[in-house]
């Protein structure tokens, strides 16, 4: 049967589905307790600082009702900022403003907002709408991100993000997600972004897909998404592995984004990251994992560099 | 990696098929139920002149094809007393003085196991080899019979000289009508000749497995050859007759109810059928028996609490369903037990308008959320509204099924409006975030699988099954946990990752 022929070959090559993830690397290697700490944005962010993890500057956090009132003061000065709900899942809830005024605030799309509706945004994320288990939340409001050059010919609005899956503290596989129209400026792939796969070794762009689509250029912009050499792929690496140090958790995602002038920041942790990342780069995760386990020493806990190195060899 | 499930998953297993085959060996609950059972209700009424008490009645026979139940007396004045007669047979009788009437009642289940058992009598077959109750010639007509015959077919033959009258050899028909008019039967009269031929046998009265009122039993006779009773019924000229098809009321030739000194009464016998599940079967036996098992089974439950078990014990089934469709082949569902919620809520409302009043209000909730979108509500609150609205609808539902006397709907307040207003709120959700085509493969996957699951529950021969043996549950248990170990990819993980397959 066809079916099953399929299934061979994805086996073959070291495909990954949503069972050998959950059952084989998650289970084992994410231990519950370490959960709060990725699910939770603030807690992620403080555990960075501490572990000298650039993040993007935190301007405000809004906890209580009754510090809405003081919304305008707390961001007196703040040209552009970015709302979001801190156990938001899947990017919802975020709101990116790129200029305010006295009156009125702008979005990426050139919309505009009054305060009185920004003060409900943060009230609907206080209640917990946006968060993962309707539970009460915080709002935090973070710097925004300035869209690095390199990106800006394959970026619609939004800025795009980098994915690393990181086993064991190394990096197995990475892929940058390009906000489109179609996504509305978001960075989710099963949105609509486009996913490019990463080759770790070099940090240049390879395959990229748009849902379950191969493409080869940015469908709004026109640009070519492969050959792209992404800035400061090293530290972007290290930042990723320290997502390990920083949580214990064996298998985790790790999302950073590379801002104009403070270069590469950690923006959160992921203890069940998606397995789009297979169909960016083409390549089954699986195979990877493997090539590692096969590589690990047991009793061996190598620096964040020999893992970074590790990853780069491994992968090439 | 984790311990190896195995051992777990054959503990679970040995646990699961052990108990139920104890529970099974020890109670006599047949391992594969039938859900109903023909129930014969049998009602006896006899009633007599001056002079004739005592009078006396056959009882039906206990045996492996018949179960005797529920036997009432309705006596009036007349003392009951039971003792058995030199037929083996258990008579009622009614002392006292004077004309009277009186009855009997009880229930007959013929049996489940279809197979012959052993007759326990056996060894006791010698009682049924005597001619002596019969007269002089007839024993002398029996055994020139019996002479002219060979030992071997000595069974067949009496019985077809009696049935058949031209398979008579010449010269001894005159032997055969001597016979047959000195006795009441052609029955009796093949047990004549078969007694003369050296062979155990007797009468037997029996009743027809048919509705309707009796005043005469059915007469068949009945031999012992090659270690067993075989049946023979003259009048179907079946030789040997299945005992399946009749109630066998008693044996020997004394009627079926007599006075004193053997005086005819007025005697009819109703017949009725009526089927009965096994539930109140099982839980008749059950009540009867006092092993350790039979006091922990479910039927020592009150009835109301039975009704909820019998559903419940199948929802592990379902959720067994439901996790083979999500990560086996990969449906995605609103949450991951709500369809099973969904199933038995559609127990109150059959499946297809549980199905149809499930889409209808979901919709018209999705539009009432989409409405009230642009309102910005807080959590809470926007699912309490979502709430009201959803129990409007029921009501206006109900009003609606009411004019148009569908019952169905009308039942549609019991279905669970709490998991309504979720559903609507993850519709609405996933819409928004992956759109509205997700939603309804969602929503697709979810009808698919609550449809599976209520199906599951509503099977009567599985509930009857785990009802009964609810040590099975185990043996689901050991799927879960082997399931919980499966790592393959999901059927439509295939087809999302297909590319991945192509030669790059």
């Amino acid at each position: 049967m066809i079916l099953a022929a399929v299934r061979r070959v994805l086996r073959d090559r070291g495909v990954m589905g949503l069972n050998a993830r959950n059952g084989l690397y998650i289970a084992p290697h994410n231990a519950r307790r370490h959960y709060p700490v990725v699910d939770n944005k603030l807690l992620t962010k403080r555990l960075a600082v501490r572990a000298n993890i650039p993040t993007p500057p935190l301007y405000a956090v809004i906890e209580a009702h009754h510090q809405l009132r003081k919304l305008r003061e707390l961001l007196a000065g703040r040209q552009a900022f970015v709302v979001k709900p801190a156990r938001g899942a899947a990017g919802n809830g975020i709101l990116l403003i790129t200029a305010c005024d006295r009156e009125r605030l702008t979005r990426p799309s050139g919309e505009t907002l009054t305060w009185e509706a920004l003060t409900h945004h943060v009230a609907s994320i206080l209640s917990g709408i946006h968060s993962l288990e309707g539970l009460e939340d915080q709002a935090m409001i973070e710097a925004l991100i300035q869209v690095d050059p390199v990106f800006e010919a394959v970026t619609y609005r939004g800025v795009p993000d980098i994915r690393i899956i990181v086993y064991r503290g190394v990096p197995v596989m990475g892929m940058v997600r390009l906000p489109t129209r179609r996504s509305d400026g978001r960075a989710n792939l099963h949105q609509g972004a486009i996913g490019a796969g990463i080759a770790l070794a070099t940090g240049i762009t390879g395959t990229a897909v748009q849902g379950r689509m191969v493409v080869s250029h940015h469908p709004d912009t026109g640009q070519p998404v492969s050959g792209i050499r992404v800035p400061h792929w090293p530290r972007i690496l290290e930042i990723a592995a320290l997502g390990y140090d920083m949580t214990g958790l064996g298998y985790l995602g790790a999302d950073a984004v590379i801002d104009r002038t403070r270069g590469p920041v950690l923006l959160e942790l992921n203890a069940r990251p998606g397995l789009a990342i297979q169909l960016a780069n083409q390549d089954g995760l699986r195979g990877r994992l493997r090539r590692l386990d096969a590589a690990w020493k047991p009793g061996l806990s190598p620096s964040v560099h020999e893992r970074v190195a590790l990853a780069r060899t491994l992968s090439s | 990696m984790g311990r190896p499930v195995l051992p777990l998953v054959a503990i679970l297993l040995a646990l699961g098929v052990g108990g139920a085959a104890l529970r099974s060996w020890s109670i006599g609950y047949p391992l594969f139920p039938r859900i109903t059972e023909r129930l014969w209700e049998a009602r006896l009424t006899v009633s007599w002149d001056e002079g004739q008490a005592p009078v006396s009645v056959l009882l039906p026979r206990r045996s492996a094809r018949q179960e005797v139940h529920d036997e009432r007396f309705l006596s009036g004045p007349f003392e009951t007393s039971i003792w058995g007669d030199p037929e083996a047979n258990r008579r009622a009788h009614w002392l006292g003085r004077g004309a009277g009437t009186a009855s009997y009642q009880v229930e007959i289940l013929m049996g489940r196991s279809g197979r012959d058992s052993p007759d326990p009598e056996a060894p006791d077959v010698d009682r049924w080899r005597s001619t002596t109750d019969y007269p002089l010639p007839v024993v002398a007509a029996a055994t020139r019979l019996a002479a002219s015959m060979q030992a071997a077919e000595a069974a067949r033959r009496c019985f077809e000289y009696f049935t058949t009258p031209t398979l008579v050899p010449g010269g001894l028909e005159g032997d055969t009508a001597l016979i047959r008019a000195a006795v009441p039967s052609s029955a009796e009269a093949i047990v004549v000749c078969w007694r003369s031929a050296g062979l155990p046998a007797r009468v037997v009265q029996a009743l027809p497995l048919r509705a309707g009122l009796y005043r005469s039993p059915e007469w068949l006779a009945e031999v012992f050859e090659r270690s067993r009773w075989r049946l023979a019924d003259p009048e179907g000229g079946r030789f040997p007759a299945p005992a399946r098809e009749r109630i066998l009321w008693g044996r020997g030739a004394r009627s079926l109810a007599q006075g004193l000194d053997g005086a005819a009464v007025n005697w009819e016998l109703e017949l009725r059928e009526r089927r009965q599940t096994l539930w109140a079967q099982f839980f008749r036996q059950t009540a009867d028996r006092a092993s350790l098992l039979a006091r922990w089974s479910l039927y020592a439950l009150p009835p109301e609490t039975q009704e909820v078990f019998r559903v419940l014990l199948l929802v592990p089934i379902g959720a067994l369903a439901v996790a083979l469709l999500r990560n086996v082949v990969g449906f995605a569902t609103f949450g991951t037990f709500m369809p099973v919620l969904i199933a038995i809520a559609f127990r109150e409302t059959q499946l297809l308008y549980g199905l149809a009043l499930f889409a209808v209000v979901v919709a018209a909730g999705y539009g009432v959320r989409l409405g009230i979108d642009r309102y910005k509500l807080l959590l809470v609150p926007r699912l309490s509204a979502i709430l009201t609205f959803v129990i409007a609808c029921l009501a206006a539902l109900a009003l609606v099924g009411h004019r148009l006397a569908l019952r169905n709907i009308i039942s549609v307040a019991l279905l669970p409006m709490v998991i309504l207003t979720m559903t609507i709120e993850r519709f609405y959700v996933v819409s928004e975030e992956s759109g509205v085509r997700a939603a309804l493969r969602m929503a697709a996957g979810t009808a698919a699988v609550a449809t599976l699951t209520y199906g599951i529950i509503s099977w009567e021969y599985l509930q009857l099954l785990f009802f009964t043996y609810p040590e099975l549950v185990l043996v689901i248990a050991a799927a879960q946990v082997a399931l919980g170990r499966y790592v393959g990819f999901r059927l439509t993980e295939i087809r999302r990752f297909r590319r991945l397959a192509q030669p790059s």
